[in-house]
């Protein structure tokens, strides 16, 4: 890489706050519903996620890492086996606890199905399971271990990909990827793998940075087949990364595209990226990413590499859409414990265009020449929705080790959790987090294993970047607030990192985390998720209450881990004729007979177990001003009472609201044979005639109520359930 | 007399038509040609009321609830809305009318209204009793809108075999004198209702009206 004179003179050093401050959010946090309140939970479904690639032979081995996001209860999930010929196997259900993690391997489940671990095969992946919504987050890791080469794939939900109707989807889908040479010898593949249970023809298209073809490649994938395609023509052009399109008629997601780039000759390896492209009618909108825990100079002496291994960043950016896009980088890294930044001045990526960013002149034009640490890369973009691809890391000077690290979408989300860690057999995972706010945000990093927890309270100033270890916090051994420390047999888990004030709470923070393993030379990045609600509702829907009356609304939300809060805030009244709604609590107050509606707002984000797949959306916020209906009616009181006056309605309740004069009539099921008995007393002191029937020993006692509601016009009852019904003795019922 | 009236309620009624025979078939004559079918501006959202009438039987017997209601306004619209409920069915079916009164009806009930027997019945409040009868009615009359407007009105029912409501004297006396004192709009009322009206389409209010 060469540096450029004139970067220098682009580069604008912002170590004082120049531009518009970015606040950390300041919004109620939701309050939890009460345990008794929570059930029921949603109805089970059955549903699954599909991805990766997953390859074997006699160097590949296999992963599928499980984490059940679920705090409320344990899920069983069933993994199935895809082959590249479409032949399916189904391996044994797993088990997972609330919040638990399991590893699946895929070499060994293989030898239990009589084929050989080392055989050469590939495919995709689906995991089924039975819940309201998707309760785990699944990353596939492929690792030969002795070239060192590792790939990471992600996967999603299914809903997309289910395309087996007989319906022929007519329209083009296009992912677009991207791809770069670290060195000359890279070469690279594209793994297409068809869900669907049609064959799919599709195409790949290979450019280079301008958007000129190099290679194309026709294939039909065969259902729920695999084919993996050699991209031989990288290693024969001039140049250092292009974009790679791949076309077919279908749903998105009907193809799952993946794909990696690798030099077995030094131990190079990479995953290609591709997402969806936007589509011509996608708005123009601006979005900030960042690439986290870039690693520059001299490795880090705690994370034991070779003596004399040190990292260059590298950073690539597509641009997906057919409109320009601008790109504005910032640097940012921390020098004595502050955050510093040096902006740089706006790129412009014309349509289809693929870059690779000088990323050491610019680190060296910041001041940083002799800089060893880590740095962040964060982009302000502006242009189509979604246009921006990006692939980022640090590679060493062998090109052996290689830490890819996830451009992450910045936005408030709630809490973000990490699929999978571990300080098993050598490995370690890096967690980098950054407060993009420019003001202090303090966030808990909870760490969950097999048999308990450990609660990490970090404070973040300004623009604030933190890079550990886990093996540091196991090592430390220091006990958190609740007096947990991790026990040293403990080696692997998950993680989630929220506000002070619990999950829900809404945070500004961008987090990327890898496991590495020295030893082997490996580096896969890690499924970082955001949590979310999955599901919302008015609570009641619809209810009806008198003048003067009350009743509470709520509307709830299910947060991904299974739990609820009440999220809406800012209730009012569509009538206040008829119902008023307290603003902060929803409790809705009956004014005068009619219909009305309570309304809410929201603003809350969505679970999205699907971000460790490769794309760069920020965590998605859902927001509106649900409705529960309100019918407010008139009270009614108990003025008489018919018991055996008519053969046909042997016992009845007349009602009456004296100041409209509204009169209405109850008729209750009652058996024949009954007696009318005094029980009780009406609304005016008089003896209340009651119903009874006297069978097989057991008395039954019929009581109509002594009030009641009814609508505005007089033309019915609202409410449920007009008479009591009362047996003795005990046993009776 | 409709024929919604049942046996049980003959008695009383037929006392009512000897005595106001000729002044009911003067009015409805003069009703008949005087009602215009109006189905804009309903009475209750502009003008100050003249009177408002309800009235309600419960037949326990023939499980029948009807509540019936007229609304008169100062510019002779009125709506009239009848509710009838029949066991088993939970809800009453209801009918919504408006029409309009020419000046020489409007003066009538105006006249009816202002007459001193009506002008000095006491206000109505309803009884503190349950009626656990085969029958029972109750009539409810607001003259005048705001605060000069004044509620009267009545209950009649039949004994039956659980014994009488326990009603004070004073009180049965309050509501035969009203009833007495009410019947000729009672009767107007009546024949209000015997009309052929067009339906309307509007909201029903229980024949509330908004305060001027």
């Amino acid at each position: 890489m060469s540096r450029n004179p004139d970067c220098l003179a682009r580069l604008h050093l912002t170590l004082s706050a120049q531009q518009p401050k970015v606040l950390a959010p300041h919004v109620p946090i939701p309050q939890r519903i009460a345990k008794s309140q929570e059930l029921p939970l949603a109805p089970a479904k059955a549903g699954s996620i599909v991805g990766g690639l997953w390859m074997t032979d006699p160097n590949l081995k296999s992963l599928i890492y499980l984490k059940n996001v679920l705090e409320v209860s344990p899920i069983t999930v069933t993994p199935l086996l895809y082959l590249s010929n479409g032949k399916q196997f189904r391996l044994p259900d797993v088990t997972l606890e609330p919040l638990g993690t399991t590893v699946v391997d895929i070499n060994a489940e293989l030898q239990k199905l009589g084929i050989a671990s080392y055989a050469t095969l590939s495919g995709y992946v689906e995991i089924q399971y039975n819940w309201a919504w998707a309760p785990l987050c699944a990353t596939i890791r492929v690792v030969d271990v002795e070239h060192s080469v590792i790939f990471t794939y992600g996967m999603r939900p299914a809903k997309m990909a289910n395309q087996n109707s007989d319906a022929e989807p007519s329209a083009k889908t296009v992912a677009k990827g991207l791809w770069w040479k670290q060195e000359s010898a890279v070469s690279g593949f594209v793994a297409l793998s068809n869900t669907t249970s049609k064959a799919l023809p599709a195409v790949i298209a290979v450019t280079d940075n301008r958007g000129t073809a190099l290679g194309t490649h026709g294939i039909s994938v065969s259902p729920h087949g695999t084919k993996i395609v050699q991209l031989s023509e990288l290693q024969s052009s001039p140049a250092n990364e292009g974009g790679i399109d791949v076309s077919y008629v279908g749903l998105a997601g009907a193809l799952e595209v993946n794909g990696g780039m690798e030099d077995l000759s030094v131990g190079y390896s990479a995953n290609l990226r591709f997402a969806q492209a936007p589509s011509a009618s996608s708005k123009i909108s601006e979005l900030n990413i960042a690439e986290l825990g870039l690693m520059v100079g001299a490795a880090d002496p705690m994370m034991l590499f070779p003596a004399g291994t040190t990292f260059t960043p590298y950073s690539v950016l597509r641009n997906m859409s057919d409109t320009q896009l601008s790109v504005t980088p910032t640097f940012w890294w921390m020098e004595a414990g502050i955050a510093r930044s040096a902006q740089l001045k706006a790129l412009t990526l014309s349509p289809n265009q693929s870059r690779s960013l000088d990323v050491m002149s610019l680190v060296s034009a910041a001041g940083l020449e002799n800089f060893n640490g880590t740095v962040n890369l964060a982009f302000d973009v502006k242009g189509k929705e979604g246009a921006l691809l990006l692939a980022a890391g640090s590679v060493d000077q062998s090109n052996n080790y290689v830490f890819e690290v996830m451009p992450r979408g910045i936005g408030e989300s709630a809490s973000k959790s990490l699929g999978h860690w571990s300080t098993a057999n050598g490995e370690d995972t890096m967690v980098t987090v950054w407060n993009p706010a420019d003001e202090a945000q303090d966030f808990v990093f909870r760490l969950m294993f097999s048999g308990g927890h450990y609660l990490l309270p970090m404070h973040f100033g300004p623009r604030a970047t933190r890079t550990f270890n886990i093996s540091e916090i196991v090592q430390n051994q220091l006990p958190d607030a609740e007096g947990n420390i991790i026990p040293t047999t403990v080696h692997e888990g998950s993680a989630t990192l929220g506000g002070t004030h619990g999950d829900v709470e809404h945070i500004l923070v961008a987090m990327d985390s890898g496991t590495y393993n020295v030893r082997k030379a490996t580096c896969g990045s890690s499924c970082v998720y955001c949590d979310g609600y999955t599901t919302f509702a008015m609570t009641p829907g619809s209810a009806s209450f008198a003048v003067q009356g009350t009743q509470q609304y709520q509307f709830i939300g299910t947060y991904s881990s299974g739990t609820k809060y009440s999220v809406g805030t800012n209730w009012s009244s569509s009538k206040t004729a008829v119902t008023t709604v307290a603003s902060s609590t929803g409790v809705a107050t009956g004014v005068s007979p009619g219909s009305a509606n309570a309304v809410a707002y929201f603003s809350q984000p969505l679970y999205q177990g699907t971000i460790c797949s490769n794309s760069t959306p920020s965590c998605a916020v859902a927001s509106g001003n649900p409705q529960g209906g309100a019918t407010v009616g008139q009270s009614m009181t108990l003025v008489g009472i018919n018991c055996l006056a008519n053969p046909s309605y042997p016992y009845s309740g007349n009602y009456n609201n004296r100041v409209t004069s509204c009169f209405l009539n109850s008729a209750i099921p009652v058996p024949s044979g009954g007696v009318c008995v005094n029980s009780g007393v009406t609304p005016q002191g008089t003896p209340k005639q009651c119903y009874q029937t006297n069978i097989n020993g057991c008395s039954t006692t019929y009581c109509v109520v002594n009030n009641r509601l009814a609508d505005s016009a007089c033309t019915k009852f609202l409410d449920q359930n007009g008479y009591t019904v009362s047996k003795l003795p005990a046993g009776c019922n | 007399m409709t024929k919604r009236r049942n046996d049980s309620t003959a008695g009383f009624a037929r006392a009512a038509l000897r005595s106001f025979a000729l002044a009911l078939l003067l009015t409805l004559a003069t009703t008949f040609h005087a009602a215009v079918d109006v189905q804009s501006d309903p009475p209750h959202k502009k003008s100050a009321f003249v009177v408002s009438i309800s009235e309600a039987r419960v037949d326990n017997k023939h499980g029948v609830t009807s509540t019936d209601c007229l609304l008169v306004s100062a510019d002779g619209r009125f709506r009239l809305e009848r509710r009838q409920q029949a066991l088993p069915s939970p809800n009453a079916t209801l009918s919504i009318f408006e029409s309009l009164l020419d000046s020489a009806q409007l003066e009538r009930i105006q006249a009816i209204v202002d007459h001193g027997e009506i002008s000095t019945l006491p206000e109505y409040s309803a009884p503190p009793v349950s009626m656990d009868v085969p029958w029972f009615s109750s009539v409810a009359v607001r003259i005048g809108s705001g605060d000069s407007g004044r509620k009267v009105g009545y209950w009649t029912w039949q004994e039956g075999t659980t014994g009488p409501p326990v009603v004070a004297a004073e009180v049965k006396k309050r509501w035969r004198d009203s009833e007495a004192a009410l019947r000729s709009l009672l009767e107007w009322f009546h024949g209000i209702e015997g009309m052929k009206l067009l339906p309307s389409e509007a909201s029903p209010t229980q024949c509330a009206a908004d305060e001027p």
